[in-house]
């Protein structure tokens, strides 16, 4: 599994992937770095966060990729919920945005699940 | 009176932008508004998301700014006139409310700032205080981005630099130490981005541009009503009572501690120069998301805020806002064009927006604290390390970025309780 990381605080987002399973790739570029990337295939999925988890995160990606794969998993003030998240990976999603705020507990909820889903 | 009128009418603009779908403020609104418009999402839906999005902003982020600052800011006024401004069924729905929510923004913060005023533990003066360490907090994240984009060595390199100059100035002339840190940490940051793209000769390739020009084509055929928008926005920063961001909120809430004319002619200055340093982590992203959507931020490029403080009077700001909206529209394709020459520039843009909320962040709780010191003492600083960490416990309803000022103000207003019981001395 290979992870595009966008949007702010990236080194967060990579670490707390890494901490969480070391054996998953990532790879730090932008939002638009993403689009070829996921459209070629050299990534699976597109993590990034921003203020609300729905703007600068994946604005761009929504735009480019359609927003029937774009989902925010995490808003502002916003704990992540497991079965939400599960049902965004059975729709479909391949990008997932969060607030910054809550890298650190979205992450590994997300990763799980898109690892119990492959 | 004139206060009145500006936000009126700014807000009643920018809720009719929204709903017209030529501009909204929320970045992740822009590129779904598409899809009302060629009738795949109902109104409804769309307002239903940017509702659910958005108002945790307002509240926290947007009403904990205005209150500790005296200031209207973006989130309060934007976010909310993209939801009404969406929701609303006809033109002149969208005009009314989103002025009468403007309007009624401006009456509440009056009165409550001079509520405030009025209380015996002053919550005001000790409030003004978190403006400082905004101020001097932000000089400090261009080397934060720095280390972040470009890795320790050239970080250590720039923070010694800046030292030495920021002592040579302050040694040797009257330059304000700040704003010649800041302004030296982003010429680095923008020469070592420049650098890397050269060497990595990125401005050879050439990209497909067909897909941009309809995007391009439709802000541009909006522009005479972006522009009235623009004026607007840039007179309400000019005449004090809006602030483009939680930065200037900050800056500028100390002209009503400052009493010389040139100092605050000063704040103004620099809530300028902020504005335009904060806009150039922002471009990147509007104009992608402007020239693939057709959609535009309300405030274009955000250049109007500064253009608004550098304006020496009201009908300057709002002609100079004008023309920066134009200026900008028009521009688009060439700085799409220079953007995809040169990505690392591109990249820089999220790393100065992750480094200016942390370092925001940061001085925004160090100066609540501060600020709750100087209203109560050591029992100001209980209550807000209290609220901080109830906060923290219960699941950080209340976004970094707000805690402190929110703390603030529940604590100044605990101190009063607590006054008029006749607890407090």
């Amino acid at each position: 599994m290979k992870i595009a990381i966008g949007g702010m605080k990236k080194d967060v987002m990579q670490n707390a992937i890494q901490n969480y399973n070391n054996a998953i790739e990532t790879v730090i570029t932008t939002d638009i770095g993403a689009v070829s990337m996921l459209k070629n295939g050299d990534v699976d999925y597109y993590f990034g966060a921003c203020e609300s988890g729905a703007g600068a995160a994946i604005s761009i990606l929504i735009g480019m990729i359609g927003f029937t794969k774009c989902c925010t998993v995490a808003k502002n003030g916003q704990k992540v919920n497991k079965e939400t998240v599960e049902k965004f990976i059975q729709e479909g999603k391949i990008v997932f945005g969060m607030a910054h705020d809550n890298i650190d507990t979205t992450v590994p909820v997300l990763v799980e699940a898109l690892l119990n889903k492959n | 009176m004139t206060d009145m009128l500006i936000i009126t009418l700014m807000c009643a603009v920018v809720a009719t932008l929204a709903h017209l779908g030529i501009a909204v403020f929320h970045d992740g609104i822009r590129p779904i508004i598409p899809e009302i418009l060629a009738e795949r999402m109902p109104r409804k839906d769309l307002g239903k998301m940017a509702f659910g999005l958005s108002v945790g902003f307002i509240a926290t982020a947007g009403v904990a700014h205005s209150l500790a600052t005296g200031m209207l800011n973006p989130w309060l006024l934007f976010l909310a006139t993209d939801i009404i401004g969406i929701y609303s069924t006809k033109k002149w729905h969208a005009f009314i409310l989103g002025g009468a929510f403007g309007a009624v923004c401006l009456v509440l913060l009056e009165l409550l700032t001079k509520a405030f005023s009025l209380l015996h533990v002053d919550m005001l003066s000790g409030m003004y205080t978190i403006g400082v360490f905004v101020m001097v907090g932000f000089s400090i994240f261009p080397l934060l981005a720095i280390f972040n984009q470009f890795g320790v060595k050239k970080g250590i390199f720039a923070t010694v630099l800046t030292f030495i100059v920021r002592f040579t100035v302050s040694s040797f002339t009257d330059i304000n130490q700040d704003i010649t840190q800041l302004l030296l940490g982003v010429l680095m940051l923008i020469i070592f981005a420049v650098i890397q793209d050269v060497k990595a000769k990125t401005y050879l390739e050439n990209f497909d541009e067909t897909f941009f020009l309809d995007g391009k084509k439709r802000v541009r055929k909006n522009l005479p009503l972006l522009m009235v928008a623009g004026a607007l926005i840039a007179t309400a920063c000019n005449i004090g009572v809006f602030a483009g961001s939680d930065l200037t909120s900050y800056i500028l809430s100390q002209k009503e501690i400052l009493a010389d004319p040139v100092l605050i002619k000063g704040l103004y200055t620099q809530a300028g120069i902020t504005e335009i340093i904060r806009g150039l982590s922002f471009i990147p992203l509007i104009v992608l998301t402007a020239t693939t959507t057709g959609v535009y931020g309300v405030a274009g490029l955000t250049f109007v805020y500064a253009a608004g403080y550098f304006a020496p009077n009201p009908y300057i700001a709002a002609v100079l806002g004008m023309l920066v909206i134009l200026i900008e529209g028009l521009l688009l394709g060439v700085i799409n064009r220079g953007l995809n020459k040169f990505p690392t520039i591109r990249a820089m843009s999220d790393s100065i927006r992750s480094a200016i909320t942390m370092v925001l962040e940061y001085s925004l709780l160090i100066g609540s604290v501060v600020a709750s010191m100087v209203m109560g003492g050591m029992t100001g600083f209980v209550l807000v390390t209290l609220v901080y960490f109830i906060n923290e416990v219960t699941g950080k309803k209340i976004m970094k970025m707000a805690i402190g000022p929110v703390a603030v103000i529940v604590t100044g207003i605990v101190l009063n309780i607590v006054y008029y019981i006749g607890l407090l001395g």
